[in-house]
């Protein structure tokens, strides 16, 4: 029997074509989720940290370093009292320039940074007793 | 101009999907036992609606593409028949094309806004494969291969030889793969080469141009080998921070009206069509500033 006419305007093969790319997709997905992968990798001291601020930033030169108790971000300090922020996105780590307009807020331990990027929650960070520190240290950053 | 009568050609990628979605598929049991962070799943998903959303956006553009295509055409010099060795020429010429192409998409920032979709995932794995732009045609991503209409290649043929060539740069993009033997090595784009490619190391960046041929690279002084004692870290210069799909899409576009609203007028196609990275004050980074900093030795390609 003949399509009706409304349907037969539609590319069939073509939506065929766009399902099936959907399905193996979430497939894929759920298949790397079961399995495991990613991982959970944590920055383990302070030299990693270190390296990825400088790798990231393609030279920054770390003087201080304040690691997050759990090893998901640290936040650095330069010569120049420049600030960086290393942070994990999936299970691989990104680093950021601290602007001097950041958004900073202290809690106890806790210190939330918001470097207001589209795609990028507030870093939130437990750097213990030296969260006040660090966190009057933002305030004077120098201009870029 | 004599016409001649072309084939019906199916577009290859789509008989290739299911082969993509197998080896992916396989890669993943390989990345279980021997290396589980070379996936993630949330950057997997993203590299896969990526190529998804890239289909779908070919589909969108095909009909004006192959009007254009048509066209030209009409323009040729010559014609050139449906017969063996014009296959092989369409095939290298296309390659050769794919390499223009390509440098031109990592030193020109209309054109990387496009291709940068490709580079922005900090894993190299088979789905990195099909992270691939949605924005080809608004960058002119198919500029580089008008020149092939004009020839005296049919329309048909040029459009499936890029087929096989996109197929082709599937399966090197893995780390599954180590060197292969020498002969390979000097001729094809592998995956040790095209890891260069999607390396984000000083020495690496802007490196490794091919599709299909890496002599390409070799003969215009593009050509970086990998080193063990340096191993590759993937992705882009600023690094995305997240995995939000439509900002992953089109942050360089964002980014490219966001410096023109701002810069100087005299400025203003410096940001359009500088490299990327270039500003009027030399406030960011680009790839040569880069490598003029941290690569001993280096004197800029271009
Ligand atoms: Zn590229
Ligand atoms: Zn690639």
């Amino acid at each position: 029997m003949p399509l009706p006419p409304e349907l037969a305007l539609i590319d069939w093969t073509l939506v065929g074509k766009m399902g099936g790319s959907l399905i193996g997709i979430g497939l894929l997905y759920i298949v790397a989720w079961k399995m495991g992968l990613g991982g959970d990798p944590r920055i383990a001291d302070e030299a990693e940290a270190r390296l990825l601020a400088y790798d990231g930033l393609y030279g920054f030169d770390a003087e201080d370093v304040a690691l997050d108790k759990a090893g998901m971000s640290a936040l650095l300090r330069d010569a120049a009292s420049r600030h960086a922020l290393t942070f994990r996105v999936g299970n691989r780590f990104v680093t950021r320039l601290v602007p001097n307009t950041v958004g900073a807020r202290l809690d106890q331990t806790l210190l939330t940074i918001n470097l207001h990027e589209p795609d990028l929650p507030p870093v939130i960070l437990n750097l213990g007793d030296q969260a006040q520190y660090w966190a009057s240290g933002l305030r004077h950053i120098p201009d870029a | 101009m004599p016409d001649i009568i072309a084939p019906t050609l199916p577009n290859p990628v789509d008989y290739a999907v299911p082969g993509f979605i197998l080896l992916i598929l396989l890669e993943m049991i390989w990345a279980r036992r021997t290396a589980p962070e070379k996936y993630e799943p949330n950057d997997t998903l993203s590299s896969l609606l990526f190529g998804f959303g890239s289909t779908v956006a070919g589909a969108l553009t095909a009909g004006l593409l192959g009007t254009l295509f048509a066209t030209l055409y009409q323009f040729r010099i010559t014609t050139i028949p449906f017969i063996w060795w014009a296959w092989i020429a369409c095939f290298v010429l296309d390659d050769l094309a794919y390499y223009w192409f390509h440098r031109a998409a990592h030193r020109i920032r209309w054109m990387w806004a496009s291709h940068v979709n490709h580079h922005s995932s900090q894993h190299y794995n088979l789905s990195t494969a099909l992270r691939q732009t949605w924005t080809g045609f608004i960058a002119l991503s198919f500029i580089f291969r008008l020149p092939l209409l004009l020839i005296g290649f049919h329309p048909a043929m040029v459009l499936f030889v890029g087929g096989i060539n996109l197929i082709y740069q599937f399966w090197i993009h893995t780390e599954a793969i180590g060197r292969l033997p020498r002969f390979i090595e000097a001729v094809m784009n592998t995956p040790s080469h095209h890891r260069v490619h999607h390396g984000v190391n000083p020495r690496y960046l802007d490196t490794n141009y091919a599709g299909v041929f890496i002599i390409w690279d070799r003969m215009f002084g593009t050509f970086t080998p990998e080193l063990d004692e340096e191993p590759v870290r993937y992705g882009i210069v600023k690094q995305l921070g997240g995995f939000n799909l439509l900002w992953s899409v089109f942050h360089e576009w964002v980014g490219i009206g966001q410096d023109l609203w701002r810069a100087p007028w005299g400025s203003k196609l410096g940001y359009l069509f500088g490299p990327p990275g270039w500003t009027h004050d030399d406030s960011r980074d680009t790839s040569d500033s880069i490598k003029a900093r941290l690569v001993d030795g280096h004197e800029a390609a271009d």
